[in-house]
């Protein structure tokens, strides 16, 4: 992430905790795209997914006092409550969230203006499409699934340490991709 | 602590993904707030997974944009939990914060009337001017007395308990309590350490410590041999707090200096605020 984006975040952080209302529409231009990309990967229905990113941007203003900026970014800590929200609602749904392994089905129509000039849309796709499929598996089991580690051992058939390494290895290959 | 195995037990990777344990996340967070490269793994691994959340945005209707936001309205922030945030120390540790209402330790009983006084003046307040509202203000200011109550509850049933904790130290005949006073640069300064000898735990108090920014830690040093031992790390809003630090058998003195946030392998001796002897 660029020294801008961090920036940027620290003072939408900040706006969201003194109670400026304002921030709220900020922080749709500059995130609804992604929070409704995860929330759409998660329920995968349009409309559960507009009723779910209604719910995700007043629980940000109802619980931005409370975030802190010490423990982590905020675009991590909505991108959480969005997570949480939508795995919630498939749950109440006695669905388990699916994850379709088709990468080609989970990517953006265009890219808008959220997203850096060094970034386009075919960088992207070739980044994605990197990560092992046995990798991609587990990270998305994990962050889209909400799979704990000896779900996804379970899930998969295979040994927890081997779930472990897997989660490690993508991870790192995530880390060094989007430099 | 081993730094380069906790990073690599996987423990990181299972808070930044979501399941990790309430007390696993709150030991990471900790961890990372005292060894750099804790948080740099904690830091690096979150940011992968918010690119990779990235990539996956899709574009949203726009005419959603209003009903979204719309929605907002007459949406309130929810005040924070007052008190109880988490104190630094490192693994093993368990975490006890032990928060203390403002004033002088004399262990006596504290009144519960002043704060149901207030609530009680608020809730009055706010219900005599019931009459000359509309309805929906009258169901708004009825529910705002009953938070007014609500928290002034809490507030009160918080500092019954922490009043009996700090009791329960002062009279404890194995806790030596320790103060520690200005220096040079900080002439002022006051802070007391409970040291309970039964069990090597340390606890802090360091109310008379000067304000200090949100770059920057008070950390707690034992001298031990003649040498100084890092006891943990408090920020500036816990500094009124008694709080549960690491634990040691032995030591001469204490010590608190000031450190950039997370605290120093060694301290600046330059700014060190306050220090006192052990006496026994």
């Amino acid at each position: 992430m660029s020294m801008d984006k961090r920036i940027e975040q620290k003072e939408l952080g900040e706006l969201l905790r003194s109670g400026d209302k304002s921030v709220m529409k900020m922080l749709y231009i500059h995130y609804s795209e992604s929070i409704y990309g995860v929330i759409l990967r998660i329920v995968q229905n349009e409309e559960q997914a507009k009723d779910i990113l209604q719910d995700v941007f007043v629980q940000i203003w109802k619980k931005g006092k409370s975030f802190d900026p010490s423990k982590g970014s905020l675009f991590t800590w909505i991108l959480n409550i969005a997570r949480n929200k939508s795995i919630d609602r498939l749950r109440s749904n006695n669905r388990s969230p699916e994850i379709q392994n088709d990468v080609s089905s989970v990517y953006i129509e265009n890219s808008s203006s959220n997203l850096s000039p060094k970034e386009d849309t075919i960088g992207l796709k070739d980044l994605v499409g990197q990560l092992d499929e046995e990798l991609k598996t587990v990270i998305d089991l994990a962050y889209f699934g909400g799979r704990t580690q000896s779900e996804m051992a379970e899930e998969l058939d295979i040994p927890l340490g081997t779930v472990k390494t897997r989660i490690r290895k993508g991870l790192q290959i995530l880390r060094k991709q989007f430099k | 602590m081993d730094t380069r195995a906790y990073i690599e037990s996987g423990v990181i990777e299972a808070v930044v993904l979501g399941h990790a344990s309430e007390q696993e996340v709150r030991e990471v967070n900790c961890l990372a707030s005292i060894y750099p490269e804790v948080q740099q793994e904690l830091d690096a691994l979150s940011e992968a997974l918010e690119n990779y959340a990235e990539s996956h945005k899709q574009k949203v209707p726009e005419n959603w944009e209003n009903d979204i936001l719309g929605a907002l309205e007459g949406v309130n922030q929810e005040e924070p939990l007052s008190v109880v945030s988490s104190s630094n120390n490192s693994a093993g540790t368990q975490e006890r914060e032990v928060p203390l209402a403002n004033s002088e330790t004399n262990g006596g009983q504290r009144s519960l009337s002043p704060f149901m006084g207030w609530a009680a003046a608020i809730a009055i307040l706010l219900i005599g001017g019931w009459m000359f509202l509309d309805q929906n203000k009258q169901i708004e200011q009825l529910g705002m007395a009953m938070q007014e109550l609500e928290k002034s509850n809490m507030v009160v049933k918080e500092n019954l308990r922490l009043a009996n904790t700090e009791r329960e130290l002062l009279l404890n005949p194995k806790v030596e309590r320790i103060l520690l006073s200005g220096t040079e640069s900080f002439p002022e300064a006051y802070a007391q350490v409970f040291w309970d000898k039964g069990n090597d735990q340390v606890y802090l108090q360091a109310k008379g410590a000067p304000e200090i920014t949100e770059e920057e830690s008070f950390q707690l040093w034992v001298i031990r041999d003649g040498a100084p031992v890092s006891m943990g790390v408090i920020d500036n809003e816990n500094r009124e707090l008694l709080i549960a630090l690491e634990s040691t058998s032995s030591g001469s003195a204490f010590a608190i200096t000031i450190e950039p946030r997370g605290g120093s392998l060694n301290p600046t001796l330059e700014r060190m605020v306050v220090i006192g002897n052990v006496t026994s």
